[in-house]
């Protein structure tokens, strides 16, 4: 029998709570939680929540968005990877991409250190991060 | 020492790609009809006939432009294949690459003598309830439906965007990774894209016939790099430029695959598979380092690893460049070109046709067109045709005897192929 997965992180986010998965066996961290950890196959993972400290390392906008998130065009979408390992791509507050030349300029800048938190995209409660320093 | 053949490809075929709405030579054809043409001209190649195949195998992708699946029901009898064993595959734009590992465990198993494998695409429009009525995709549309090959649970719905991290990304981190400031990396893509158009150019099956030169002139520009940093050619997610991202277009492709002791009996010059892999992954594909992918890495460590070379060993190589990032990111994960040197080479022109490192003769995913599925057959098709002297214009000068095809399918999966001229 396999638990729900997706249901429960999505409720987890309606609660402000962002659940990840941490390997019984080889300690890993998978994020977001799947049936299985990502590093070794075991199935043996503990749900926690993560701290969202991450760092972001690159990011940039699509003049060609996917029409669920053209309403937010442009906007800033970066490569995060989170502390405890995992990389997870999402959209980024505190980085500008309103032209090419901010988001060559902004990314001259990184990496800097973000913090995850919940915020509603689309009808969606998705993860997005917040640039901290 | 290199490993024995597992297989051979004894015939190879691939249609003009383009537009079936607009393209002269593709214009009104069906689905069905672009199938028939490639594996017709893979068979006769082969010069087979229907009674010569064992099994066929029908690769594609996205069924919102073919409005079908069981391709292979359907087909059978289009191909003169009734009755015969086959199926529908798909691992998204790798697949006709996958079918060339798929088909020679076929005929390696000792089941089937011969496989035709044939795989097919339409992008630029639908059968709108009317076999020969068709109505044309809307791009955005296109995109949700291809963007169903990502990560439907999470990494979609966290506000995706696949041309950030297909190709931006991965172009911030080869310009990091070796110290090429941003202007310098647009410079670097623009020599890229000089090859895919001159090699697009001369190839009669390419869907893009303008060389860059001839495209500038055109817009009214003398100098082509003004061309390029022009608003003729805007940045598709910075610092990607759209020039250096696909064209979708609808096509097909075809091979067929025979036992390495049957292969003479079919064609004089056959192309023998010598290795082969695949390799899977969920988004994302990367974390810090925007250029290490683990799926690329896997596969090729261990097609070379079957075929008993290594990257040293290709005297050409195809990337799956639906962002053409990739031909330097992957030509040095391939060992085709040492860590770093890729970019330079491109500067030099040494991967031309007429130059000692070739590569993408084709023109790849934006010169010659990308029809998902049915693309990589259209990189198999040129492989072919290289080894044996039969490329034309585009002929590679040096000698091909050994050779490394790469597709990436969305989502993401990696196949490579080893392919050795008999």
């Amino acid at each position: 029998m396999v638990d729900t997965v997706a249901k429960k992180f999505y409720d987890g986010l309606a609660k402000g709570e962002i659940f990840g998965v941490k390997c019984k066996s080889c300690g890993k961290w998978s994020f977001p939680p799947i049936t299985a950890c990502r590093e070794c196959g075991s199935r043996e993972v503990e749900w926690k929540t993560i701290s969202g400290e991450g760092t972001v390392y690159f990011y940039s906008t699509s003049l060609l968005p996917p029409k669920k998130f053209q309403q937010y065009s442009p906007y800033a979408y970066g490569d995060v990877v989170l502390k405890e390992g995992p990389a997870f791509f999402a959209m980024v507050e505190g980085l500008d991409a309103s032209t090419p030349e901010n988001i060559k300029a902004g990314n001259e800048k990184l990496p800097l250190k973000v913090k995850a938190k919940v915020g509603n995209k689309a009808g969606m409660n998705v993860v997005i991060f917040q640039v901290v320093e | 020492m290199i490993s024995k053949p597992k297989a051979s490809i004894t015939g190879v075929g691939c249609t003009k790609f383009g537009n079936v709405m607009q393209t002269p030579e593709l214009k009104d054809k069906t689905f069905h009809e672009l199938i028939a043409e490639a594996a017709f001209e893979a068979m006769d190649d082969a010069g087979m006939s229907g009674k010569d195949i064992d099994a066929f195998y029908i690769g594609s992708m996205l069924s919102h432009g073919s409005h079908m699946y069981s391709h292979h029901t359907q087909l059978a009898d289009w191909l003169g294949l009734q009755l015969k064993p086959s199926l529908h595959f798909a691992t998204a734009c790798s697949t006709l690459n996958t079918g060339l590992g798929l088909a020679a465990m076929s005929v390696a198993s000792g089941k089937f003598k011969s496989v035709l494998v044939v795989g097919a695409e339409t992008l630029s429009s639908y059968p709108d309830d009317n076999p020969v009525k068709r109505k044309a995709i809307d791009p955005a549309d296109l995109w949700y439906w291809t963007d169903f090959g990502v990560d439907q649970i999470y990494g979609y719905h966290h506000c995706y965007d696949i041309a950030s991290a297909y190709g931006a990304f991965p172009t911030f981190g080869y310009a990091k990774k070796y110290g090429l400031n941003l202007d310098k990396m647009d410079e670097v893509m623009y020599h890229v894209h000089k090859a895919v158009r001159r090699h697009s150019s001369l190839n009669p099956k390419a869907f893009v016939t303008q060389d860059l030169d001839e495209a500038a002139k055109t817009k009214g520009f003398n100098d082509t790099f003004e061309y390029w940093k022009s608003e003729n050619n805007p940045f598709f997610a910075y610092p990607t430029r759209l020039l250096s991202a696909l064209n979708t277009v609808d096509g097909a492709s075809a091979y067929i695959i025979t036992r390495p002791e049957d292969a003479k009996k079919y064609h004089q010059q056959p192309v023998d598979i010598i290795g082969f892999h695949w390799s899977a992954s969920n988004y994302p594909w990367y974390g810090k380092d925007s250029t290490d992918w683990a799926i690329d890495k896997t596969a090729f460590k261990n097609a070379y690893k079957m075929a008993g070379i290594d990257g040293k060993k290709l005297d050409y190589i195809t990337i799956h460049d639906c962002m053409q990032i990739y031909q330097l990111i992957l030509s040095e994960v391939a060992g085709y070109f040492p860590k770093g040197q890729a970019w330079k080479a491109f500067m030099e022109d040494r991967t031309m046709f007429d130059a000692d490192k070739p590569m993408n003769t084709s023109g790849g995913r934006h010169g010659k067109g990308h029809a998902f599925g049915a693309s990589p057959g259209a990189e198999t098709y040129e492989i072919v045709k290289q080894m044996r002297g039969e490329a034309e214009k585009r002929q590679v000068k040096k000698e091909i005897k050994i050779a490394a095809q790469h597709n990436h399918g969305y989502g993401m999966h990696t196949a490579v192929t080893i392919l050795k001229r008999r």
